[in-house]
């Protein structure tokens, strides 16, 4: 869509200059709303416990699953508490999920002598065939058997299950089900073709220059300096430009000056302050044009745990200039024209990931849709400030477009829920390694990726030319 | 305010005349004796408080004020009693709002 437009113009490059210069005004942005409030965290306390988070989390679950349970297994279906089971009684419990993982890494076995174990290195998936699943209520816990996989499941997922207890004091299942999605607004109808460009993994302070070209060509694009007029008057359409996540390197985080003496390392400067001088400068560029909002991400300088929060102004002081920069929190959550949007810099997918049997990022941002809840595994394995109130991670209302960044290759799908609802699941690949953007058509809510990549004086290009030897 | 009431005074005691009069002998005597007292208003508060605490219902007390756990549960619709806010409203914050560990049952010792 984005290029058929740009074809249509006629060719104007090699002509001469003109008197009159053709200006594209960018559309407006008619509406936008952040509506990330809930992961804006106040004053801190990290003097709680984790236990509050689980307990919200199964109370704000509950009748939601209770509704999907009937749904699924007739009205009739008697929901009890584990404490009030009976055996042999078939009935449906409602309860969050714990899956022991013998080869999950535990600080504990390690540093513990009498298991004698060497630190394990850092696997890319840690399920084992003997994960055993546990549900957990309020106050009992129960091992779950039978037609459930655990390989598929994570620890803290909520979920309603339908079954019986055996003699042997275990649950066997027949039958399960998620919260599935939440009730959505229906998307506006927009007369215009609107797009929001969607990046992440920008990875700068990484040493290549490959990707630098990569960025140039990509803001280049989007304030309009690149290409014929086409280009440039598609260029006006895209309205927002989010990035998600990962602006810096993971190699600005190597902490090799930690383990050298002080004389050698007195005049040197984190690798990050020269990675985030050049972030400001590409922001100023694109700021300077385009409303922007920055999500941190998982190497980027602020807080670890989720929610992550906004990178702070001051490392920004030429790109704060101008009102368009929005440095927001990572989950983001915000409604630009009417469509709502939201997304993560893709810290939760890719710890879904090494805990589970799902190899499709996609997949597995469809299967967070479907439990009604962005982070499963958010205190367990993934780091999480410990709310006490609510937990802000499950689904309210359904959004439009659900994005994660840092996926390891572009999808795109369109969901469908059992009350109509319409999803547009957007996994945005990793900018560094991939060179590929996406680009959300508001007005159809089509995604399409748009790549950027120079020619490397490479052997293979030369080879086509033959000039190799 | 007189002696922590520990679980133990709730068992039988062995070695005791109980008389009429009940205090002609040894310490033990006046305490068995305030047990059928009533509470002064201030210890009924409190242990209006302590059984609002171990509700099971309301989630976990560890952690937050009294007061934080009766606002999340009425957000959540748990429907929390009016009467345990009265008290957390009015009185001290150091006293009734937090719970202190050392006020309940040590049960652990026993068995």
């Amino acid at each position: 869509m984005f290029s058929e437009q740009a074809a249509q113009r006629a060719h104007t490059l090699l002509s001469p200059p003109s008197a009159s210069n053709a200006t594209f005004a960018r559309v407006p942005v008619s509406t936008y709303n952040n509506s990330s409030q809930p992961f804006r965290l106040g004053e801190r306390s990290f003097s709680r416990q984790y236990a509050h988070i689980y307990a919200t989390r199964l109370l704000q679950m509950r009748p939601f699953l209770v509704s999907r349970a009937q749904q699924h297994w007739g009205d009739g279906v008697q929901i009890k508490k584990l404490c009030e089971l009976q055996p042999g009684e078939k009935c449906c419990v409602v309860g969050t999920l714990f899956k022991a993982m013998p080869l999950q890494p535990s600080i504990l076995r390690e540093i513990s002598e009498e298991h004698n174990l060497l630190p394990q290195p850092p696997r890319s998936k840690y399920i084992h065939p003997d994960d055993q699943l546990v549900l957990e209520d309020e106050l009992q816990r129960i091992k779950l058997e039978g037609s459930i996989d655990a390989s598929k499941l994570v620890t803290g997922t909520v979920l309603a299950v339908l079954g019986s207890v055996r003699d042997s004091g275990k649950f066997l299942v027949e039958d399960h089900c998620f919260a599935e999605l939440a009730p959505q607004k229906p998307a506006p109808t927009l007369d215009t073709d609107r797009f929001v460009l969607l990046v992440s993994g920008l990875g700068l302070g990484g040493g290549g220059g490959e990707s630098l070209l990569g960025t140039q060509l990509l803001v280049d694009v989007v304030t309009g300096q690149l290409g014929d007029e086409g280009e440039q008057c598609s260029a006006a359409h895209v309205s927002r430009v989010i990035l998600a996540g990962n602006l810096l390197s993971h190699n600005t985080q190597s902490r090799d000056s930690i383990n050298k003496a002080k004389y050698l390392t007195k005049k040197t400067q984190a690798a990050s302050v020269e990675a985030v001088k050049m972030l400001d400068e590409i922001l100023l560029q694109l700021s300077a044009s385009v409303p922007v909002d920055v999500m941190p991400g998982e190497f980027d300088p602020t807080n670890y745990t989720l929610p992550q929060q906004p990178l702070h102004p001051c490392m920004f002081p030429l790109a704060t200039a101008y009102s368009t920069l929005q440095l927001v929190t990572n989950p983001y959550q915000a409604t630009i024209d009417g469509v709502r949007f939201l997304g993560t810099s893709g810290q939760n997918v890719s710890d879904i990931f090494r805990y589970s049997s799902m190899e499709d990022h996609l997949e597995i941002l469809e299967w967070t849709l479907r439990i009604r809840h962005i982070s499963p595994t958010a205190p367990d394995t993934l780091g999480c400030y410990p709310f006490y109130k609510n937990d802000p991670f499950i689904f309210l209302d359904c959004p439009h477009v659900y994005f994660c960044g840092n996926t390891p290759q572009f999808g795109s799908k369109i969901f469908r829920g059992p009350e109509d609802q319409r999803v547009l699941l957007v996994a945005v690949p990793d900018f560094s390694t991939t060179q590929t953007a996406c680009l959300v058509n508001l007005r159809s809510l089509a995604c399409q990726p748009i790549s950027f990549s120079g020619f490397g004086a490479e052997d293979e290009d030369l080879g086509g030319l033959g000039l190799s030897p | 305010m007189g002696r922590k009431r520990l679980i133990t005074d709730s068992y039988p005691v062995v070695k005791r005349r109980e008389g009429p009069a009940g205090h002609s002998k040894g310490e033990l005597a006046p305490e068995l004796g305030e047990e059928p007292q009533p509470l002064s208003v201030d210890e009924a508060e409190l242990e209006l408080l302590r059984q609002f605490d171990l509700a099971w219902q309301y989630g976990p007390c560890t952690g937050i004020t009294r007061l934080q756990r009766w606002h999340r549960a009425e957000q959540m619709g748990l429907e929390p009693p009016p009467e345990v806010r009265q008290p957390l409203a009015s009185l001290s914050p150091v006293r009734y709002h937090l719970r202190l560990p050392a006020h309940y049952p040590r049960t652990s010792r026993h068995k």
